[in-house]
């Protein structure tokens, strides 16, 4: 170890908010919800054709418009159902009243509508300077709203963690990729089921439930409590190569996964033309996806995202 | 140091097509000391040619009332501020304080037929 990286590892040990992570050697952002949204975004629509509202789009793919919001509503209203917000939540609950986050007041509480099948999102969208590895880890808990004062542990479908990674378009052969993990806590049927898996198919749609492989030794029974209102913070922490487009590691609640070398990629032209207007856009997505007719909530206490790399 | 003031807009309801009555998802803005609710009624059903009730002498036209909820707990829900009576599509707002931390709006329609319905863009804005 350099004396320059003994010296940033003991600044980063000694202080007490980032301490409990380990970040790479750049921080993208360290995001405490005591501070507020720090501009993490619900999930919406682009307006551009292409999922929200098909057959607007020229078969070229090029982007010539963005449709008007009204026209896209009207043509796919229910692309646009099933709102929920992204909110600064106290966790205050009927029976302790206020509990707070794990370090402070408050925390980003993404929901789901209260349908099943319905998810909510949090995303946030970032570039950085630093092409090499890019982490995420963050503090979260999660849990199913319990208006019948039951636990609902297996209202909870799945969590979402992932990247839409876009490259520079200056870039050569510049493409998109999705490396995403999600939790699969219950099945549509309420059978738990409680394993890690990742995106390392073609093809898939994550952030609607398609191309899901398992992780191998992803079974892990994630502490949800016995209480419908007791909540334990645990720790995430996955990393991926910008450059390599490759999984580098992936870590949580004491069990890390073997996903090194692992690749995402989607076929050849498929998705890839979103790559205009985005160019080396780092979107991190965290997401929680509901079985039930209750909301289901990730709550997510802080989040850091580091990165290490050359400059480009 | 100074700070600016957190301020923070919530788009709630997107377009939303109110027969019968309507709750918002529950909101916490514990954080905030003022809430203005705003509804933009997009489209009211036509007002009918008035008949007079037979009660009361009066025509009957189609209206939307909403109001705004706080609770403890999330779950048992206490009436607020509310608006007047909405009859047309205009834009309206409802401004709160001492709200505590949930929130939500309630709304409820009444002298509508068959298919009539307003349709509603619903925000909130807190500030700190």
């Amino acid at each position: 170890m350099t004396e320059t990286e003994a010296i940033r590892r003991a600044l980063l040990r000694a202080d007490p908010k980032l301490s409990r992570f380990d970040p790479l050697e750049r921080i993208i952002f360290a995001d405490d919800f005591d501070e507020g949204l720090n501009g993490w975004a619900p999930l919406y629509a682009d307006y551009d054709g292409f999922d929200d509202t098909p057959g607007w789009r020229d078969a070229s793919g090029r982007i010539g418009e963005v449709k008007p919001v009204a026209i896209a509503r009207r043509e796919n209203p229910a692309r646009f159902e099933d709102r929920s917000q992204i909110m600064l939540t106290s966790l205050s609950t009927w029976d302790a009243g206020s509990i707070g986050s794990s370090n402070g007041t408050y925390a980003l509480k993404v929901a789901s509508p209260p349908k099943p099948g319905t998810r909510g999102y949090a995303l946030k969208r970032v570039s950085c300077p630093w092409w090499g590895k890019l982490r995420f880890e963050a503090y979260f808990t999660f849990k199913a709203d319990h208006p019948d004062y039951r636990l609902g542990h297996e209202d909870v479908h799945s969590l979402i963690f992932g990247y839409d990674l876009q490259d520079f378009e200056e870039a050569e052969n510049p493409t998109r990729w999705r490396p995403f993990f999600r939790y699969l806590n219950a099945a549509p049927d309420g059978t738990l089921v409680q394993r890690w898996q990742g995106q390392f198919d073609t093809g898939g749609d994550a952030m609607r439930g398609s191309g899901w492989t398992d992780i191998e030794g992803g079974y892990h029974e994630l502490p949800y409590n016995r209480s419908p209102t007791k909540y334990q913070w645990l720790y995430i922490r996955y990393t991926v190569d910008l450059a390599k487009h490759e999984y580098v590691d992936f870590f949580c609640h004491g069990k890390e996964l073997n996903v090194k070398r692992k690749t995402h990629s989607f076929p050849e032209g498929q998705w890839q033309r979103h790559l205009e207007k985005c160019s080396g856009l780092l979107n991190v997505d965290i997401g929680i996806h509901t079985n039930s007719d209750k909301r289901c909530f990730l709550f997510l206490d802080s989040i850091v995202l580091s990165a290490e790399g050359s400059e480009r | 140091m100074s700070r600016l003031r957190h301020v923070q807009t919530a788009f709630v309801q997107d377009q939303f097509q109110v027969r019968t009555s309507f709750e918002t998802e529950p909101y916490e803005a514990g954080w905030a000391s003022e809430a203005i609710a705003f509804v933009y009624v997009r489209a009211a059903p036509a007002a009918p040619v008035p008949a007079p009730d037979a009660n009361t002498g009066f025509a009957v036209r189609p209206a939307l009332w909403v109001r705004a909820q706080i609770s403890a707990d999330g779950r048992r829900w206490i009436d607020d501020e509310r608006l007047p009576g909405i009859s047309q599509a205009g834009n309206y707002r409802l401004r709160l304080t001492h709200f505590g931390n949930w929130l939500r709006l309630v709304g409820e329609t009444e002298g509508l037929s068959g298919d009539e319905h307003f349709v509603i863009d619903t925000y909130w804005v807190f500030k700190e």
